[in-house]
């Protein structure tokens, strides 16, 4: 009985919560075709405002409380989500949603940060003020917040059975599931079906977020966890099947909380593999498929254009400005400037790798921190423990994860792109929770690492390490640029654009894949490399996969395809933060954030990146100008 | 008529299954006893058939009858639940999509689909790469692609890139975005990447869909000249029976997964079972059926999900 009170039970709870919150999941898939692993995020901003309306300035009881969130807020954050972002990218495929929702997960926090400034919330109310106290049932002990979350998840499961089953709205709404088109012929409305699903689905994220609250904790962190589990659960249920996922969501977790019980001693198997365990089980949904999840066609005339290569005279010409005002900048700049500059230039190494993954490999990098950390673990150890010369030991470490990334892209090779995606963000998960957890890995204390030697010279001013990083950026772009003029690199675009095709053309694209992942690992975990030195140590924490989706989305709204979008995005992603802090007060440090989590947004209007938009307006008024000077001259 | 391969021809050596087919001379494709089921629903029962070297054979059948499918099948995209696909005696029913290419078989699809971003060229120019790519180190993963683009710009065999898109009419939008072409010249572009693969076997999906009368008649002349100057083996999954009378030397025909009726093309268009597979259980009392086009949607073909809706 001790084994079946202590983790059975809790688990139950916790798998109920996630079973509320994977059913809204598939609601919002099933008619809109969106996967939003922003979900987490929704769940967490209204169960913030719970908090706030609660708790914190005690504007409304617990039930009222619960009705504004779950009635109101929760369905119009749904609706919005919809209206103002997916519907307008659905059209560009399922991709392209993902990224967007990626820009949810990492926004929406932030400015929950922003706005509410919660900080540490050690305990976050749930409806009843009592929700501490204890009951019990034979030997059963239970809370009553637990008692409410489990009494919440059979409401929902009932309310939706019965709207599904037994009302003319959810025939609508499942006519509309199986074919919009047909359902519209019927006089079904399809966009009504679409804000009514994601209304529910917000209402669902709020129920799930304000009882995970008290049971679990009221942190971004928790609420990451409740979407993995939850699109672990909604994969299991094949994205279409409510009742198969609710199930699935109890039994992961029950799952989890199981493998805490059966490790007494609190070793890895608990410490590592239990808060892993959700991933484990969304890499074997992913696997275990029989039919791969639909992305969509490929949006045409959105993303691409054609591949064109400068002459070597030309192409000079346009990086050489470019080269002149990276190499005189430390000359203008004080030392607290060219360290911020030259942090730019590591995150322009660092982001070179999304362009190769997904701009020229079509794979969507999810976990792209668990392929830096482990190519700059590797050689912070290797010149700790065995003195390997610094700069050698960041070549052998990036090599080692690209090997890793190698392998991944192999595995994955008959996966489409979103459930590589979806591989890679379960595996950057476990090398947060099991992999950085591991001592024999990563050191508790983190890795130091000392100034680098070149050729006995130490790089260690500001300066030296800023045209030390400078220079790497220079070989990193100049091996992309040699990549990308390579018949591989022909091969994996058009394994990227369209694999079906490709094979048939003799075209693998497993191996392509396997190349682009490879190279871009070993350029990205040679950047991790360069952070660590800038840093003169590396810490779990640094790179946790989160902090990859911000890269990720920072990227990607500036130009997922251009290398010198991501040269642009470094500079970006580390000058913006300094000059807010510089400028702002210090609570205003989400705001860079926030800037980037929505900037991936914009995806709808900009599927080229903000520097391709740039430079077409440049070429814009570049044109009116001349016009202008003939006409001047005419006159 | 061409009797269906039997059990004894599958036990027989390969080179022996050329008995069966009259007017080809080396077996190039054969399919045997092909069975595919989704589910419930059987898509192909036991068909079997080939095609000769230089030979053409058109597919044909109503919607749903499983001319894409068994294409599918030959192409590699579809394993079968049964039967063997052999190229040139060998068999090649495990063989990926990828490994087929490589060997030989190239395919055109009816539905459009192409690399956004590329040109005319550079799709003409992917499948050239592909039949040079196992001369190459490294498949020439590591080649310069601009060098390799040099020398094909110099071949002058008949099925270089440059060749191709002078017979095919395309030189003159090859530094063009295929994806902005009419539905005519892409069919054509779909057509030169394949050619270009240099292909033994050219397994071709509705190559006319879409296109006029006089587009088609284009289509067919450049086929059949083809098939004549590089002795292909060709498969023409068609639904305008004129157009398969046109470039088929044979032509085989499916109804409901199973195979009715195989021989010339004026033995096959004048079959009863044909008729029957068209028009129903009074076709002897409609017109003649030559020179008429099946409707478009006979029947329902069967629709295989993929996880589309959602469930309670």
């Amino acid at each position: 009985m001790h084994f079946f009170d202590f983790y059975i039970v809790p688990g139950l709870v916790i798998g109920c919560i996630y079973a509320i919150a994977a059913s809204g999941l598939v609601m919002a898939y099933s008619t809109s075709g969106v996967l939003n692993i922003g979900y987490g995020s929704v769940a967490y901003t209204v169960a913030l405002i719970f908090y706030e309306i609660r708790s914190n300035h005690n504007l409304l009881g617990g039930w009222p409380s619960l009705l504004l969130c779950v009635l109101v807020i929760g369905p119009a954050l749904g609706i919005f989500l919809w209206q103002a972002l997916f519907r307008w990218l659905v059209r560009l495929g399922l991709i392209a949603t993902l990224i967007a929702s990626i820009g949810i997960t990492i926004a929406l926090p932030a400015l929950c940060e922003l706005v509410f400034n919660p900080g540490s919330i050690f305990y976050s109310p749930g409806v009843v003020e009592s929700g501490t106290n204890l009951h019990k049932i034979g030997s059963i002990v239970f809370s009553t917040d637990q008692a409410y979350a489990v009494g919440a998840a059979v409401v929902v499961a009932a309310g939706l059975f019965y709207l599904l089953r037994f009302t003319a709205t959810g025939l609508r709404m499942r006519a509309v599931f199986d074919s919009r088109s047909v359902a519209s012929l019927t006089g079904t409305s399809p966009a009504l079906a679409s804000n009514l699903s994601w209304a529910i689905s917000g209402g669902l994220a709020a129920v799930g977020g304000i009882f995970l609250a008290p049971v679990l904790a009221l942190s971004s962190s928790a609420f990451l966890t409740l979407t993995v589990a939850s699109l672990a659960a909604a994969l299991v249920g094949g994205l279409r099947s409510i009742a198969v996922t609710f199930v699935a969501a109890l039994a992961i977790g029950v799952a989890s909380s199981a493998i805490t019980g059966l490790d007494a001693n609190n070793t890895l198997l608990s410490t590592g593999i239990q808060p892993s365990f959700p991933f484990l089980v969304m890499v074997a949904a992913v696997f275990l498929r029989r039919n791969s999840i639909d992305v969509g066609g490929t949006p045409r005339r959105t993303f691409e254009l054609p591949e064109r290569f400068d002459a070597l005279p030309s192409w000079l010409a346009k990086v050489a400005p470019a080269v002149v005002l990276v190499a005189l900048a430390p000359l203008v700049l004080n030392s607290y400037w060219t360290g911020v500059v030259g942090l730019g230039l590591i995150y322009g190494v660092i982001f070179l790798g999304f362009t190769i993954a997904l701009g020229f490999g079509g794979i969507l990098p999810l976990g792209q921190t668990a392929i830096v950390g482990i190519g700059a673990f590797t050689a912070g150890d290797l010149a700790l423990s065995n003195h390997v010369p610094l700069l050698m030991a960041l070549v052998i470490g990036a090599l080692l994860a690209s090997a890793v990334a190698g392998v991944l892209a192999f595995v994955g090779g008959r996966l489409n792109a979103l459930e590589f995606g979806l591989l890679t963000l379960a595996f950057g998960l476990f090398a947060d929770n099991f992999l950085y957890n591991w001592t024999v890995l990563v050191p508790l204390q983190g890795v130091t690492f000392a100034s680098p030697v070149f050729l006995g010279l130490h790089i260690v001013s500001a300066t030296a390490q800023y045209y030390l990083f400078g220079i790497v950026l220079a070989l990193a772009l100049l091996l992309v640029a040699w990549y990308r003029r390579r018949l591989g690199a022909f091969y994996v675009n058009a394994g990227r654009m369209q694999p079906a095709l490709a094979a048939a053309t003799g075209v693998n694209p497993r191996t392509g894949r396997v190349v682009a992942f490879a190279l871009a690992g070993f350029i990205a975990a040679i950047g991790g490399g360069l952070l660590a030195i800038y840093q003169r140590d590396l810490q779990p924490t640094d790179l946790v996969t989160p902090t990859g989706l911000v890269w990720l989305a920072v990227v990607v709204f500036m130009g997922i395809r251009s290398p010198a979008a991501a040269f642009v995005g470094g500079l970006v992603y580390a000058v913006f933060p300094a000059l807010l802090s510089t400028w702002l007060p210090i609570s205003w440090g989400p705001l860079a954030t926030v800037l980037f989590g929505l900037g991936a947004l914009t995806l709808a209007q900009n599927p080229r990146g903000a520097v391709e938009a740039q430079k077409v307006q440049i070429a814009w008024l570049a044109s009116m100008f001349r016009k202008l000077l003939t006409r001047v001259r005419t006159a | 008529m061409i009797a269906k391969t039997s059990d004894e021809d599958l036990q027989r050596p390969a080179a022996s299954s050329q008995d069966g087919l009259a007017a080809a001379g080396a077996v190039a494709l054969e399919l045997s006893a092909i069975t595919v089921r989704f589910g419930g629903i059987v898509a192909l029962s036991d068909v079997s058939f080939g095609v000769g070297t230089g030979e053409s054979v058109g597919l044909i059948g109503p919607n749903g009858a499983g001319k894409t499918t068994l294409l599918d099948v030959a192409a590699g995209v579809r394993r079968p639940q049964a039967g063997t696909v052999r190229l040139h005696g060998a068999s090649i029913t495990g063989a990926s999509v990828v490994r087929r290419s490589r060997l030989g078989v190239a395919r055109t699809f009816q539905q459009l689909s192409l690399f956004d971003g590329m040109t005319v060229r550079e799709h003409v120019m992917l499948g050239y790469l592909a039949s040079r790519a196992k001369e190459m180190p490294l498949r020439g993963f590591l080649s310069r692609r601009a060098s390799i683009e040099r020398a094909a710009r110099k071949d002058d065999s008949p099925l270089s890139p440059t060749a191709l898109m002078d017979r095919l009419g395309l030189e003159s939008v090859a530094d063009q975005l295929a994806g902005e072409q009419s539905v005519g010249v892409v069919r054509m572009v779909d057509l030169a990447r394949a050619l270009a693969s240099r292909p033994r076997v050219l397994l071709l999906d509705e190559p006319v869909s879409g296109l006029s009368e006089t587009e088609a008649e284009d289509v067919g002349r450049v086929l059949l000249s083809l098939r004549a100057d590089h002795e292909l083996a060709m498969l023409v999954v068609e639904h305008n029976l004129e157009f398969a009378r046109l470039v088929s030397d044979r032509i085989v025909a499916l109804d409901f997964g199973e195979l009715i009726a195989a021989g010339t093309p004026d033995e096959v268009l004048a079959s009863a079972d044909l008729r029957r597979a068209y028009f129903g259980a009074d076709a002897e009392e409609e017109a003649a059926i030559e020179g008429l086009d099946p409707p478009d949607a006979e029947r329902e073909s069967p629709v295989v999900r993929d996880g589309g809706g959602m469930e309670t």
